[in-house]
């Protein structure tokens, strides 16, 4: 009854893999968007603002994305909305994501100096011009190592996305277990790769560190 | 920490889905549709888990087709955890599951079981010359079992003060059995031989059987005319002799001849 | 008409009140040396009169322009008042040629090459041409100051405002950024600048304005009023610098 791990459970996996890359991507795209909204609004001279992106900020930090992903799957085909498992993943890491990386680019964004402010505003721009030309291209800098720092942790806690029968790289890992009972071999697969997606992400943030280091 | 975290959301989401009541299928939509969705398990042996070529394969597997077959529709195959099948079912992401489930009269509060379709023994196992005879000499030795399954619910009604390890599931449970960390192995006749087919150097002894555990299919509540339907077929294919052929062919013993039924 | 008029100007951190009634005007082409000891209010003045400090009471009007009424276009105005820091903030990011034409590209919307002409020319007009492809932190600070100086100008402002601009160099790079004001003195610019550089205040402008504890205290003919105060805190003021 219980087979071997074979080459075919290697491809498996590789195949469960696309779906934490996917899940990554699309988590950190979408997130990043709303991630540059609310650290925006986090940093904005505008009381309201703050306090909406406060608010936002932490309740995403405060409930487990565990809740989150249950909130987005269940809940919602409870109210009759049939929510796959990969929009519920999507929507849920991307929340979840857009709170953290929010705030990393607020610490950014306030790490700019202040006279870099001044300094475009006596030249005429205004605040979004600043933001973007003058405060944005140097926060970018700052942040890029919190912000892979954050991004290899969100590789490895898509895994979560399994509760809702989402089948990513740990999942699969899990079922190839259950078939095989060989627990050693297909977590140290799975265990590789893993190292592979986070090691080639700090590889590039490497790069491009030097590279922006290079251009200033 | 972390599990209780899930099993409290499950539970939040399973209520949820209870309080709402969302439209559940009937048969008529299921055969309106031309398609039953079924909720089977990836990471079940023998009844759910992937074959040399990862395709899903198994007795709940086998079951389900022969279901679709026999309704005459398409048959999709869901893929849930025993940690969410009754979740996906209270929440009519399924219409069905056949995910290696006994009857609880708790469970039953949740969704319907059908008569049951098969069966297995769970029980306690040990290594050769463990010097353990009976549950009740098990003492401080540690019990390793895949968390929440028929045989952790046996387990832990007969030995409330016993050692036991919860594991996600059976094939970490019974790593860490052969690993060493724990000293007796909960689970089904069928895994305790599989094992030993395996290393038959160390062979797994029974301990204590618990008891025979029937498998159900899991219906919505609220769905009356599929509950009959389900219960109709599984008594048709016991009296024929199907189901206990297919018993054997997965779990290498056929049905007792006199099977119960709910 | 003046350029610049400040009337009855009061202005409060918090508690602090840091101006306290100013009344100064400043015609086309004058220049106005601001001079005080540290805390007197000499740079949130100057601050105020481009509007990156809020007045609490007065009036400032600039180039025909009421700053302190409610709905002021400052973006607008700051195009005509130029204004250079202490601590240069040249932008890190950005070339020097990018420094200057930054402003001129987002806030004017010209063409690229029209910039770069013009930072070309401003550039070089500061006596730094060669270092265009340059980036701040391959400059020194003299020369970081003169870039600043030359990405205020390339705005083509109707005054210019330096805020203690020397007053962070090495002793042996301030001649080369006074060097440009003095140019700029000759091409008739307006200018207010903030000072602890009193042989230049005497030279170059034309009038000195001494602050004391947010008021002004002594103003006049600059070379005048510094050979001969009026005041006794103006002199004791004069004999802590220059002594």
């Amino acid at each position: 009854m219980m087979r071997e791990f074979g080459l075919n459970d290697v491809y498996f996996l590789l195949l469960a893999a696309r779906w934490t890359i996917a899940l990554t991507l699309a988590s950190t795209l979408i997130g990043g968007l709303i991630a540059l909204v609310v650290a925006i609004l986090r940093t904005m001279p505008f009381r309201l603002a703050n306090w909406l992106a406060i608010g936002y900020i932490n309740l995403v930090q405060g409930t487990p994305v565990l809740g989150q992903l249950f909130i987005f799957f269940f809940g919602f085909s409870a109210f009759g909305l049939d929510v796959g498992a990969w929009t519920a993943a999507v929507t849920a890491f991307s929340i979840y994501a857009s709170a953290f990386l929010a705030e990393i680019w607020r610490g950014s964004l306030q790490s700019v100096p202040k006279p870099q402010w001044e300094t475009s505003a006596a030249l005429g721009l205004r605040y979004f011009e600043q933001l973007r030309y003058v405060v944005i291209p140097q926060a970018v800098r700052i942040s890029l190592p919190p912000t892979v720092g954050f991004l290899v942790q969100l590789v490895k806690n898509t895994s979560l996305a399994y509760v809702i029968g989402f089948v990513e790289l740990t999942r699969a890992g899990n079922m190839l277990n259950n078939a095989t009972f060989a627990p050693l071999i297909v977590f140290l697969t799975v265990a590789a790769m893993y190292f592979v997606m986070c090691f080639s992400l700090s590889l590039t943030s490497r790069k491009l560190e030097r590279s922006l280091h290079v251009a200033h | 920490m972390f599990k209780q975290i899930t099993g409290l959301a499950f539970a939040v989401a399973t209520a949820l889905a209870g309080f709402m009541t969302p439209a559940q299928a009937e048969l008529k939509d299921i055969l309106d549709a031309g398609k039953i969705r079924i909720g089977v398990t990836a990471d079940v042996q023998p009844f759910g888990f992937l074959d040399e070529n990862n395709e899903k394969i198994g007795l709940d597997v086998d079951v389900a087709g022969m279901i679709a077959e026999a309704m005459g529709v398409d048959l999709e195959l869901v893929t849930v955890t025993s940690a969410n099948r009754i979740s996906y079912l209270a929440t009519n992401r399924i219409d069905l599951t056949i995910a290696a489930m006994g009857a609880t009269p708790e469970r039953a509060l949740q969704i319907n079981f059908s008569s049951p379709y098969s069966a297995l023994s769970i029980g306690l196992f040990g290594p050769e010359g463990s010097g353990v005879d009976s549950l009740a000499e098990v003492g401080d030795k540690s019990i390793a079992v895949a968390r929440g399954t028929t045989q952790d619910i046996e387990l832990t009604a007969r030995a409330p003060d016993a050692n036991i390890s919860r594991y996600d599931d059976d094939a970490t449970a019974a790593s860490a059995y052969l690993s060493g960390q724990d000293d007796l192995f909960a689970t089904a006749n069928i895994i305790a031989s599989s094992l030993t087919q395996r290393d038959p150097d160390n062979p797994l002894k029974p301990i204590e059987m618990f008891r025979y555990s029937p498998a159900h299919v899991g219906v919505p509540k609220g769905s009356p005319e599929l509950l009959q339907w389900v219960n109709t077929f599984v008594f048709y294919n016991i009296n024929n002799g199907v189901l206990s052929d297919l018993t054997e062919k997965w779990l290498g013993t056929p049905l007792p001849e006199n099977f119960p039924s709910l | 008409m003046s350029l610049i008029e400040l009337k009855e100007v009061c202005k409060r951190f918090g508690n602090l009140e840091v101006l306290k009634d100013i009344d100064l005007s400043v015609d086309e082409g004058e220049i106005v040396a601001v001079i005080g000891r540290s805390g007197s209010g000499k740079s949130t003045m100057l601050r105020c009169v481009n509007g990156l400090e809020p007045v609490q009471k007065g009036r400032i009007v600039v180039d025909g322009t009421d700053i302190t009424a409610p709905k002021a276009d400052l973006n607008d105005l700051r195009q005509r008042v130029g204004m250079v820091f202490q601590s240069y903030n040249l932008f890190p990011h950005l070339s020097v040629e990018r420094n200057v034409t930054l402003a001129l590209r987002v806030v004017r919307k010209t063409p690229e090459a029209e910039a770069r002409d013009i930072a070309h020319e401003m550039v070089t007009k500061v006596g730094l041409a060669e270092k265009l492809n340059a980036y701040p932190d391959e400059l020194s600070g003299g020369q970081q100051q003169r870039v600043a100086i030359a990405r205020s100008l390339a705005m083509g402002p109707k005054v210019m405002l330096f805020d203690e601009i020397t007053s962070a160099l090495d002793p042996e790079l301030v001649g080369e950024v006074l060097r440009v004001l003095e140019t700029l003195a000759a091409e008739g610019m307006t200018m207010i600048l903030v000072t602890h550089e009193m042989n230049f205040a005497r030279t170059v402008g034309h009038r000195v304005v001494f602050m004391h504890e947010g008021r002004i205290h002594e103003e006049g003919p600059a070379r005048a009023t510094l050979d001969s105060p009026r005041t006794a805190e103006l002199t004791s003021f004069l004999d802590a610098v220059l002594h």
